[in-house]
């Protein structure tokens, strides 16, 4: 799957979902401190990530995804073509 | 309001000499032993919180509160020595009884998935040489930083296929993967429903006549995923006897966005504060929330 339609469908989600603030929204941003997204809100980001990109996020993986660009890489490595 | 810390009381040091004496002794030595443990407890360590408990919330007079604070730290003591002896195999010197067990057999056979939620009150811990009899994979969700004997315990028993630890950690959010994982495999999880860490979203209510905060996860897992809701109590009513209980569960959901439905979270709220209430108005003793749990007036 094409990067750019991984990060649009992420931010999309994180801004209608979440309802975080458009301009926070950068590769570099940290998901639990600059975004503040909270544990439970990885819930709703499971989901989306089972049903948009047809894998589940594997818990050791999760411990080195700390920034968006983090998450945009280790979706476009796992993503299901 | 001061929160949880995150640490519990205790250290590998204690543990080992209650293991020893517990090996060799009478477990009511044991006890002898934490009777004098827990009036340096008394004298030496920080009480707002359970003064507050015994005071404000029960209303009970100076003279009383301070017997009661007393009581509750032996009761502690107890619980724990109670855990160690657990922990070291010597389950067999304790009898249990578990009412409505039937309740948690049918979540299993379901497959659909379940929360059993608890509180810091009484034993609940104990039931975990219980879970085998359950035939199904339970998770207990609980804080890395609880340094106790209970996470020696579950660390001893991990290798039980049917029985994994999920550890909450500050900035690490892969508890949640495990629980998501977990319930979509119809599996139950544990944990408890009245302590949380600062900053953590919490629920507030009217807990014994004032308002206190409760974490918000418990609910919204129930909520989201749509599983059922189990109350389970573990309290020690005889001097070497556990009278665990499970309640009839509450099922909402599945929710896409559970907060967007305050009525909804606040049944599965009221549900476990008027069962944590009802259990604590009968067993004030037994409640184990150290630090200032409701909102001062």
């Amino acid at each position: 799957m094409n990067r750019e339609i991984i990060v649009e469908k992420i931010n999309d989600f994180l801004i209608e979902e979440l309802e975080i603030d458009e301009s926070l929204i950068t590769p570099e941003a940290s998901l639990m401190e600059d975004l503040e997204i909270e544990s439970l809100d990885f819930v709703d980001i499971a989901v989306l990530v089972e049903e948009e990109f047809g894998f589940k996020f594997v818990k050791e993986d999760m411990q080195e995804v700390r920034t968006l660009d983090d998450m945009y890489n280790y979706i476009q490595v796992n993503v299901k073509a | 309001m001061t929160t949880w810390t995150g640490k519990s009381r205790g250290n590998l040091f204690g543990y080992q000499i209650f293991i020893f004496l517990l090996k060799y002794t009478h477990i009511y030595f044991a006890y002898f032993i934490v009777f004098f443990v827990s009036f340096y407890f008394y004298f030496f360590s920080d009480k707002q919180g359970i003064r507050y408990f015994y005071g404000q919330i029960l209303k009970q007079k100076k003279c009383r509160r301070e017997k009661s604070v007393f009581k509750n730290f032996f009761s502690f003591a107890k619980v724990l020595i109670d855990r160690i002896a657990i922990l070291s195999g010597l389950q067999n010197k304790f009898s249990f009884s578990f009412e409505n067990e039937s309740i948690i057999r049918d979540m299993a056979n379901d497959k659909r998935g379940g929360i059993l939620v608890s509180g810091h009150i009484g034993n609940w811990e104990v039931a975990g040489s219980l879970f085998h009899r359950i035939e199904t994979k339970i998770h207990v969700v609980m804080f890395d930083g609880e340094r106790s004997a209970l996470r020696d315990f579950l660390e001893k028993v991990k290798g039980n296929d049917n029985f994994n630890v999920i550890f909450i950690r500050p900035n690490d959010i892969s508890h949640v993967i495990q629980i998501d994982n977990a319930l979509k495999n119809g599996e139950i999880i544990t944990m408890h429903g009245d302590r949380f860490m600062e900053g953590a979203k919490v629920l507030t209510t009217n807990f014994i006549g004032q308002n206190a905060d409760f974490p918000e996860g418990p609910f919204f897992l129930a909520a989201k995923y749509g599983v059922p809701l189990c109350f389970v109590s573990a309290i020690k009513d005889k001097k070497l006897h556990y009278q665990l209980k499970a309640e009839k569960p509450i099922t909402i959901g599945p929710l896409r966005k559970p907060m967007s439905h305050p009525e909804e979270m606040k049944k599965l709220l009221n549900y476990y504060v008027s069962n944590l209430e009802n259990v604590l108005t009968k067993n004030p003793y037994q409640w184990f929330n150290y630090y200032m749990f409701w909102k001062k007036q």
